[in-house]
């Protein structure tokens, strides 16, 4: 096995939770490079900006209730771009309204969680979701 | 007038009614409580009940012989004679036979709402009509005092909807930052790294507060709507010299500068309240300045509103989040500090008395203006007795 680290992007502008997650993803070694983008303007230009098919990511953790730009936005715009359509874009928020999940699937994410409140089950979310969606990443070729 | 027949509904053939039932629909021509009137082919008034002399505010001696569209204002009243003539010409009803709602004109000439039915009477080659009319104002009344309810309802229930998502999505962030950390610290100190430890118990202390701090604006927001003082003429010019002179300190460690208009208006509303709109815009333009900050304050009469403003020349908002300035715990820098409820307040406070707040800026770096509207007191009205 000698793939090349995969590149994730959180997109979290609460800087707690971003540690959180990154703590999370490294105590389960998730091989791959983080970046972060703080808010919804931050993460459009890291996937649209200069430069971006660089740092194309091969998955995205999603916040939605974020500044400037909000979640469902980002994911609409990158769902609607055929070069990004099929990165994973898992949602990872806060709010458990019916509303935002139903936004959330008619714009093509590909998971909706909602964040645990305890640690050690967010920790298990992110392994799951991420173990799942790297694998599948590999197997359909994706990189 | 004695019918002979009469044509209650325009699907119903004429009855022919014996004579001896006359003196029957006498009483039930004077005793009904709808008005009823009777009128000639040519629209003059033949006869009314004394229903109608209430409701109308003629005597039925007055109404005798005149065109019944003395009861109906613009445009019925021009257009009268000419329903009548088409109807007579093609038999074709629009009234007759089904009832329909028109205002009607009262004898002062206040004009009021009816429910108009009419029947038409044929003797011989020649026609009257009665005209059966209930007045409907007290159903109106209460239909559109019930639509706004309604529509207050509603707009409520959306408001409290928008609240718990904001609120439970804010709430739970803090608590999510508390718990992952405190499960940390045991790994921290299994590790042997103190550092993190410190660290970590740094961030669980500082969302507790950030919660206590949510909790407390939670509450502060959901008190607008239930505890008001009751309103009052409020100066605006002595409403901003006291919130000047409340911010004095912050005003002076800022070095702002401040430019009030003369001659604001009086406005009528909850004084309390208001100051806090003006005490959260004014912090606000410190905040969002960079350098020393220049802040104008302002009011222009708009019929029967104020519309103030508070401008300043500080960091600006980019025209497509414009409208999100006002959304709880909305905060457009992440980094920024306090929780986000000072424009949520100023836009609570100014729906609560009936204006509305919005947001102006000609991008990031030029600067912003919050306008709001208040209602003006009502001069030279404000000593009538209620």
């Amino acid at each position: 096995m000698s793939h090349p680290p995969a590149k994730i992007l959180l997109v979290e502008d609460n800087d707690d939770h971003a540690e959180l997650i990154e703590r999370a993803l490294d105590d389960f070694g998730v091989e791959g490079t983080l970046s972060r983008a703080k808010d919804g303007e931050a993460a459009l230009e890291h996937l649209f900006g200069e430069g971006c098919e660089e740092r194309r990511p091969d998955f995205i953790f999603l916040d939605l209730r974020l500044p400037r730009v909000d979640g469902l936005e980002v994911l609409r715009r990158i769902k609607e771009r055929p070069e990004l359509r099929s990165v994973p874009v898992v949602v990872l928020t806060t709010s458990s309204a019916d509303r935002d999940l139903a936004s959330a699937y008619d714009s093509h994410v590909n998971a909706y969680v909602v964040k645990p409140v305890d640690y050690e089950s967010l920790e298990k979310m992110l392994q799951d979701t991420s173990t799942f969606w790297l694998a599948w990443n590999r197997r359909s070729g994706h990189k | 007038m004695h019918a002979q027949t009469l044509l209650v509904q325009g699907s119903i053939p004429p009855v022919s009614l014996p004579d001896q039932s006359d003196l029957a629909l006498d009483a039930v021509f004077e005793a009904a409580v709808d008005a009823m009137i009777i009128i000639d082919q040519g629209g003059i008034v033949q006869r009314v009940n004394p229903a109608a002399e209430r409701m109308f505010g003629w005597s039925a001696a007055e109404l005798r012989g005149q065109n019944v569209d003395v009861l109906m204002p613009s445009p019925y009243h021009e257009e009268h004679a000419g329903y009548l003539a088409r109807y007579l010409e093609t038999h074709e009803p629009h009234v007759i036979g089904s009832g329909r709602d028109v205002t009607a004109r009262h004898h002062d000439g206040t004009r009021f709402p009816i429910f108009l039915s009419v029947g038409e009477v044929r003797h011989d080659d020649q026609r009257s009509f009665v005209g059966i009319i209930r007045d409907v104002t007290k159903q109106k009344e209460a239909e559109a005092a019930r639509e706004g309810l309604i529509a207050e309802l509603e707009a409520k229930n959306a408001e409290l909807e928008r609240f718990t998502y904001t609120v439970s999505h804010d709430l739970k962030s803090p608590l999510i930052t508390i718990k992952g950390f405190v499960s940390q610290l045991e790994r921290s100190v299994a590790k042997g790294k103190m550092d993190r430890f410190r660290a970590d118990v740094g961030r669980i202390a500082a969302a507790a507060d950030k919660l206590s701090s949510l909790l407390d604006d939670v509450l502060e927001l959901s008190r607008i709507g239930r505890i008001a003082n009751p309103p009052e003429d409020v100066s605006l010019e002595s409403l901003v010299a006291g919130v000047l002179e409340l911010l004095s300190a912050t005003i002076q460690s800022s070095t702002a500068e401040i430019v009030v208009e003369d001659e604001l208006p009086v406005v009528r509303g909850d004084r309390v309240r208001l100051s806090e709109i003006l005490q959260n815009l004014v912090e606000n333009a410190i905040k969002f300045s960079e350098g020393p900050p220049h802040i104008e304050i302002g009011a222009r009469v708009e019929g029967s509103s104020a519309v103030c403003h508070v401008r300043d020349r500080g960091i600006g908002i980019d025209p497509r989040y414009i409208d999100r300035v006002f959304g709880l715990f909305e905060q457009l820098d992440g980094a920024s500090p306090g929780t986000g409820i000072g424009l949520a307040l100023v836009r609570r406070i100014v729906e609560v008395h009936g204006g509305k707040a919005w947001a102006e800026s000609a991008g990031p770096g030029r600067g912003t203006t919050i306008y709001f509207s208040l209602p003006l007191a009502a001069t030279g009205e404000s000593s009538r007795s209620r």
